[in-house]
């Protein structure tokens, strides 16, 4: 019985890991499909992939991420809501009448 | 030639558990950085998930005002000017915005709700309570999470400070259920006109507008026709996805670096215990050649007893990864990916196990060992016999 | 037929501390008959029982064995050829102290395309011919040098092969399991064996067919089994 107990808990992990995977796979597929007037309504990107106020953020945390170039939110100094500036055409001195 | 196969396998089997100490040592590296990788690959893939979602029913194009190179309040009437442009379907100003309640962040959302589309009654899951309503004024709605760390339910009343610094009370109509959690967790929804109040924006202003587009493909046009406006920037939602995905690549990156030493550090460890595992292992090999076995049957038997400590470390390794994500929330974790100051207790991470992570997993685990096994077990097995079992003997 | 053929072996060559340890060997074992190799310590006996065992690639030289050229092998060609031809018994017995003394008798099998389970009737008679059929299920450590080396010789033929090399088995063990070995090896000539064995031993040597005798590295003599007579002179 010694000599099964690790084949045995390996053979439960890779089963516990196939469920754990199949399960979570078809809870995404049924979120994706399923309406979600919340955010309809709301509109706003997920707020919970980086506080766009700075006092949200952590400053240990941040120093920390800085030293390893990486920030968490920081991205917000250059991404609002989470976005980089445009890439788009950079706005020029141009006025335009309304109602036309 | 099966049989061979299989009776090779059980002298790896073997093997394995003989040399506790060096199987111990390697499973244990290989299951923690295993472990550690699973739990930030998991929550990373849930994030990234989440916000695909939401982005999903997004604005196509979200426009801020900037003043002196900082986003600020937008005038609305450029929602006059936006509406005119080619393609677009509606224009809505939108109020929103932070704001401390105790000492928890939250974010404060006016929708309007004169002009909702659908029936909220109907369509939003509550836990508690109802939506807002015209019916209901200085009501608000909380995520389950916010109500939970406040302590309050529908009925009672919420005085929250706003710019001014002037409490105003709020009654609490209505309570999400866990379904949006992450979404909702921090939100406070009331009347877009309530919330103006809140924030005092003058009827002219507003946080940014949502515009929509009736054409998928026009988003990039109309976007460029928005820009040409003085001082606007204009944000596509494809270029939140980017910087989505950009931005937990960059996190879950941080321990992917830290990951990758460990791997090399366990790679090494294995490369040293096959080359130098001392006298014993050399003399096994040497042993085991003058009974018939031969170099490739050697290598195969080092090969198996890697790939079986990689299977191992990995499945064990997910399965650590899975149980601190899902029971104990991701401590530690959670906060480089969320980078928030507060954390609820009761915010159930949005976490994702994919099958090409999972994939993924077993591949960094099983290969660095087997390529950390080869060479050194190649030279171990092509030492003359007798070489090996009198240079052990020494 | 086992033939030596000017087998030389020199331990880092061309370096400070260069060993010759056998120098232009030239040996022939007949098949079905004992032949013993004999002389003092350090004069390169077991360098030439490897090297005709294929343990050990030969400086210069080659091995010839029924008119087959196997030195010329790759190294998995020399594998499967001693898995298939050869049994070994060593000086040091070299069992693996972590098996039990049936499981030792097996481990040869583990290379062949066989279940080793079904050799298992097999192992335990050869362990009933040594002696040893109580103790197949002891820890090595659980058995005297005798018995061990009884194992040894078990183990060496549990995959019935045609040729049996024995370096100097006799030299850790007691008088009765000697006694049992050098019967045994009697009968194996009997069966048709092929058999080469270094030894001190004269009880050893009695039964040889063929006596070399080997000083510094070198063969010096060469008797066939009446020579035995003089193993006395030859080992000294």
């Amino acid at each position: 019985m010694k000599e099964k107990i690790v084949p045995l808990t390996l053979l439960f992990s890779i089963v516990f890991n196939l469920i754990a995977c199949v399960q979570s796979e078809m809870s995404w597929t049924n979120k994706e499909n399923s309406p979600q007037p919340l955010r309809q309504v709301v509109g706003l990107p997920n707020i919970a992939v980086g506080n766009l106020n700075p006092a949200a953020r952590s400053p240990g945390l941040e120093v920390l991420c800085i030293s390893f170039y990486d920030v968490p939110g920081g991205y917000c100094h250059y991404f609002a809501p989470g976005a980089p500036y445009s890439v788009l055409p950079r706005s020029k001195n141009l006025t335009r009448s309304g109602g036309e | 030639m099966k049989g061979r196969h299989m009776n090779l396998l059980s002298y790896a089997l073997n093997c394995i558990y003989r040399y506790k100490v060096r199987t111990v040592v390697i499973l244990v590296c290989l299951v923690t950085s295993a472990a550690v990788f699973s739990s930030v690959a998991f929550l990373k893939d849930g994030l990234v998930k989440e916000g695909e979602l939401s982005l999903k029913y997004a604005p196509d194009i979200t426009v801020q005002q900037i003043w002196a190179g900082r986003p600020t309040l937008i005038e609305t009437s450029y929602v006059g000017y936006i509406q005119e442009m080619a393609g677009t379907i509606s224009v809505i100003p939108r109020i929103w915005g932070y704001a401390n309640v105790g000492n928890i962040l939250l974010v404060i959302m006016g929708i309007d709700i004169d002009n909702m589309f659908f029936d909220p009654k109907e369509t939003f899951p509550m836990e508690e309570g109802s939506f807002l309503s015209p019916e209901t004024p200085n009501s608000v709605v909380l995520g389950k999470a916010v109500a939970d760390i406040l302590g309050v339910r529908v009925g009672n009343t919420l005085t929250i400070l706003t710019e001014s610094v002037t409490p105003i009370q709020y009654q609490v109509v209505g309570i999400f259920n866990s379904e949006a959690n992450i979404y909702n967790a921090d939100m406070i929804l009331m009347n877009i006109d309530d919330a103006r109040l809140f924030f005092e924006i003058p009827e002219n202003l507003a946080t940014d507008i949502a515009v929509y587009v009736w054409d998928p493909q026009l988003v990039n046009n109309v976007a460029r026709d928005i820009g040409e406006l003085q001082n606007l920037r204009v944000v596509t939602k494809d270029i939140i996805l980017k910087a989505q995905e950009t931005t937990y690549g960059a996190r879950s990156g941080f321990f992917s670096v830290l990951w990758y030493i460990v791997l090399i550090s366990v790679a090494i460890t294995a490369f040293n215990q096959t080359v130098v595992v001392g006298h014993e292992s050399k003399f096994e090999v040497g042993l085991l050649k003058a009974l018939g076995f031969s170099t490739s049957d050697i290598i195969e038997i080092r090969l198996m007893e890697s790939a079986i400590l990689g299977v191992i470390a990995g499945s064990f390794g997910i399965t650590f990864g899975i149980i601190y994500d899902r029971v104990f929330n991701a401590p530690i974790f959670r906060d480089f990916m969320l980078g928030w100051v507060t954390l609820y207790p009761n915010f159930t991470l949005p976490i994702h196990i994919s099958a090409s992570t999972i994939f993924l997993i077993y591949v960094i685990t099983i290969l660095p060992l087997l390529f950390a096994t080869v060479i050194p077990s190649w030279i171990n097995a092509t030492v003359d016999p007798d070489i090996a079992m009198r240079g052990a003997r020494a | 037929m086992i033939e030596a053929v000017s087998l030389t072996k020199i331990y880092n060559q061309q370096k400070p501390n260069q060993v010759l340890a056998v120098t232009d060997a030239n040996l022939s074992a007949p098949n079905g008959a004992i032949t013993v190799l004999v002389g003092p310590s350090g004069c390169g006996k077991t360098t030439l029982m490897s090297m005709i065992g294929l343990l050990l690639t030969p400086t210069k030289g080659k091995v010839i064995i029924d008119e087959e050229v196997v030195t010329s092998y790759s190294d998995n060609w020399k594998a499967i050829f001693r898995r298939k031809n050869m049994g070994f018994v060593f000086q040091h017995i070299n069992l693996f102290p972590h098996l039990k003394a049936l499981e030792n008798v097996m481990i040869p099998l583990l290379c062949h395309d066989m279940d080793p389970a079904k050799f298992k009737d097999q192992a335990l008679s050869l362990l009933e011919r040594l002696g040893l059929a109580e103790r197949a299920l002891f820890n090595v450590e659980q058995l005297s040098g005798g018995q061990q080396q009884r194992v040894a010789v078990a183990r060496a033929l549990i995959t019935e092969p045609k040729i049996i090399i024995a370096d100097e088995p006799l030299t850790f063990i007691d008088q009765e399991s000697a006694k049992a070995i050098i019967d045994f090896f009697n009968e194996l000539r009997s069966e048709g064996k092929t058999i080469l064995i270094s030894t001190h031993s004269y009880n050893l040597a009695k039964l040889a067919d063929r006596i070399y005798s080997m000083k510094d590295g070198a063969i010096v003599g060469e008797t066939e089994k009446e020579g035995a007579r003089l193993f006395n002179i030859y080992i000294k």
